[in-house]
């Protein structure tokens, strides 16, 4: 029998209640069945990884071509503009570099050059290597800033080059001060980076000097690109578009992010590797489906006598749609959630192990979207049952 | 929106005329209503009894807008049901009709509560005004105490308390019932056709209930017999047994 006044304390439990808002079925049923749908968030987070971890490696492999791009201090890049990844350089418009420098905001200008070479070693060793020429005075922007300034100094005398830790066995070099010679002109190994491993051959870094001597009547003296250094508290971007805009058909200005993401990109796409990780993504795409639409269509048809409860009660079905893929949206994220986790283990384990990877913000977001790819898609294929749904059945 | 179209001379506020249904499955097509008028009137509880397969459930079905009939017209508070177009009698059902099933068919994740709210959130009101009709239609069945409980927590007795608290929390005009008493005990299901009693006579609503259950018969205001799809007696129940009402008047 219902008491003719009710306790107060009651009323004040509804009205609590009352603010935290609408009951969401599809958040209800999936914490209160968690255990229901832990196998479809792990489904969505495992692909998520497999896609993610895949573009670390590529990336990894392929920074290699931009860490030059990704360790010079400059704060703009004006590239050719047919030019399509930073190791693939075209000569730029000798003109570049003064309409960069006659910008107020600019404060430094530098050229650098890439330049195919031959490489003979003390024992005769014959190697293709990659020679980056680049300006060596005191505030260099493009001398890596991961060296050691000894490095940029040791760089200075006319003939002298650095080789990298990884390529020494590769290149014949046993000691500091070897001796060697870069298409017949004789150079002696100043000293020796880390971290600027090659795919194939091997990166030489030289004076500008040194290389208009190595290079001699080949050289034309044109940059391949120009770097700029701004005056501190300028705006990047604004001064971007201003040299933009100067440039015109002559050069592109890109930042040191753009012009790595840009040659990245290029290189998954044209290397063939793209169509590898093409394939392994859908097939992550298929298994991440094939577990997280079972597990939604399973949970559907668990509750079909509720939902078609509802239907009869006039809820309309688009709404009941919406439940499920709502279920599915939160699963993505979730799974998503467990991906970034998950990556940053194995990425942590990968670089403390030497492996090269790497994670770029796009990785991320391109695996995010994914992500939610698979979740909704399995959403979509989980309706079957829901949208076959007669309230009237229930009467039978 | 729907019209209200002018209703036959006919009184009631639920109308069957010439209703037939057939099923068809595989070469045998069975008739199951063979041309059923029916006038249920409002603030009663009409009762229709008849044995197993003789059509009670797709009478009921036709009659609330969930099975199309093969020929025939139900007029349903004035509004000719199956002319409209289905997302209309969607709203329609929406806005006037609560259902009671056999099975209890709660969502095993919502508490009491928030199952009674679920389907009042898509009429419209607001989460809060929800919340307060969910807390009123509870006490209205005496769950009051446990609103707060998931179905794992309530015996089969509440569990269709509950399930009428979410028929009528939306204060239907139509309420409709089938088999609401099959599977409770024998007290449990006198309490639910108390409160479906009750509620016809508290809020003026239209009770159709459908059942085999013949200790239902005491609890109805009139009871309505098929056999074979075809009404054979109409009687009205005088001494309704009705002792101790569940439902309190004041649900209004
Ligand atoms: N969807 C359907 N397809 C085929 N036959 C059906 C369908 N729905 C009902 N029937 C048949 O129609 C007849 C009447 O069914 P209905 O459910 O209306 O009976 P009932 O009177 O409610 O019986 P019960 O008391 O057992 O619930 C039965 O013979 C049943 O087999
Ligand atoms: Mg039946």
């Amino acid at each position: 029998m219902r008491p003719l006044t009710s306790p107060p304390a009651a009323d004040h439990n509804v009205k609590e209640r009352a603010d935290t808002g609408r009951v969401s079925l599809a958040r209800r049923t999936l914490l209160y069945e968690w255990r229901r749908y832990l196998a479809a968030l792990l489904a969505v987070a495992f692909s998520g990884l497999l896609v993610l971890v895949q573009i670390a490696l590529l990336l990894g492999m392929f920074r290699t071509t931009t860490t030059v791009v990704e360790n010079a201090a400059a704060d703009l890049w004006l590239v050719e503009p047919t030019v399509a990844s930073f190791d693939l350089a075209r000569e730029l418009s000798p003109r570049a570099e003064n309409r960069a420098r006659a910008h107020p905001a600019v404060q430094r200008t530098e050229r650098l050059a890439l330049a195919f070479a031959d490489w003979r070693g003390p024992q005769g060793a014959r190697v293709a290597i990659t020679l980056v020429a680049l300006d060596v005075s005191p505030g260099s922007l493009a001398f890596p800033r991961s060296l050691p300034d000894k490095l940029r100094e040791a760089l200075q005398p006319a003939g002298t080059v650095l080789v990298d830790q990884a390529d020494l066995n590769k290149l014949g070099v046993q000691y500091v001060r070897d001796g060697a010679e870069i298409d017949g002109r004789r150079v002696q190994v100043a000293g020796v980076t880390t971290g600027f491993r090659a795919i194939g051959g091997a990166m030489v870094f030289v004076s500008e000097a040194t290389y208009r001597e190595i290079r001699g009547g080949a050289s034309r003296d044109t940059p391949h690109y120009v770097l700029a250094g701004l005056a501190p508290g300028q705006d990047v971007a604004a001064v971007r578009q201003e040299l933009s805009e100067i440039g015109g058909s002559l050069f592109r200005v890109m930042t040191p992010d753009e012009l790595a993401s840009m040659s990245q990109l290029y290189w998954l796409l044209e290397s063939g590797t793209g169509i590898g990780f093409l394939f392994s993504t859908v097939l992550g795409l298929l298994v991440g489906v094939a577990i997280t639409s079972q597990t939604l269509r399973a949970a559907v048809l668990s509750s079909l006598r509720e939902y078609a409860t509802l239907r009869a009660l006039g809820v309309p079905l688009p709404a009941l749609r919406a439940v499920v893929l709502e279920q599915a949206t939160w699963i993505g994220a979730a799974g998503f959630a467990v991906t970034a986790l998950a990556t940053v283990l194995v990425v942590g384990i990968a670089i403390s192990a030497g492996v090269a990877v790497a994670v770029t913000w796009w990785a991320v977001l391109g695996t995010a979207l994914f992500s939610m790819l698979v979740s909704i898609v399995s959403g979509l294929m989980s309706l079957g049952p829901l949208l076959r749904t007669e309230p009237a059945e229930l009467l039978r | 929106m729907i019209k209200r179209a002018a209703t036959p001379s006919a009184p009631g506020s639920l109308l069957a005329s010439g209703v037939t249904r057939s099923f068809t499955s595989g070469s045998i097509t069975t008739r199951v209503l063979g041309g059923v008028d029916l006038a249920v009137q409002p603030g009663e509880m009409t009762l229709i009894v008849g044995p197993s397969g003789s059509g009670k459930s797709t009478l009921l079905a036709v009659m609330s807008g969930l099975l199309r009939p093969d020929g025939g017209t139900v007029h349903a508070l004035g509004c000719d049901l199956w002319k409209q177009p289905p997302d209309a009698i969607d709203r329609f059902r929406l806005e006037h009709c609560g259902f009671v099933f056999q099975g209890f068919n709660l969502f095993p994740a919502l508490t009491a509560a928030e199952q009674v709210v679920l389907p009042l959130q898509y009429t419209g009101l607001s989460s809060g005004a929800a919340r307060a009709r969910a807390e009123e239609a509870l006490a209205a069945v005496g769950l009051r105490d446990k609103a707060a409980l998931y179905p794992l927590a309530l015996s089969g007795g509440e569990k269709q308390r509950v399930a009428v608290a979410r028929a009528i929390a939306k204060k239907p005009q139509l309420l409709f019932a089938d088999e609401p008493t099959s599977a409770l005990d024998k007290e449990n299901g006198a309490n639910v056709a108390r409160l479906l009693h009750a509620i016809a006579h508290a809020q003026g609503a239209t009770v159709l209930c459908v059942s085999h259950d013949p200790r239902l018969i005491t609890h109805a205001d009139r009871v309505v017999r098929i056999e074979d799809g075809v009404l054979t007696s109409d009687e009205r129940n005088t001494a309704v047994t009705n002792p101790d009402p569940l439902v309190v008047p004041e649900l209004n």
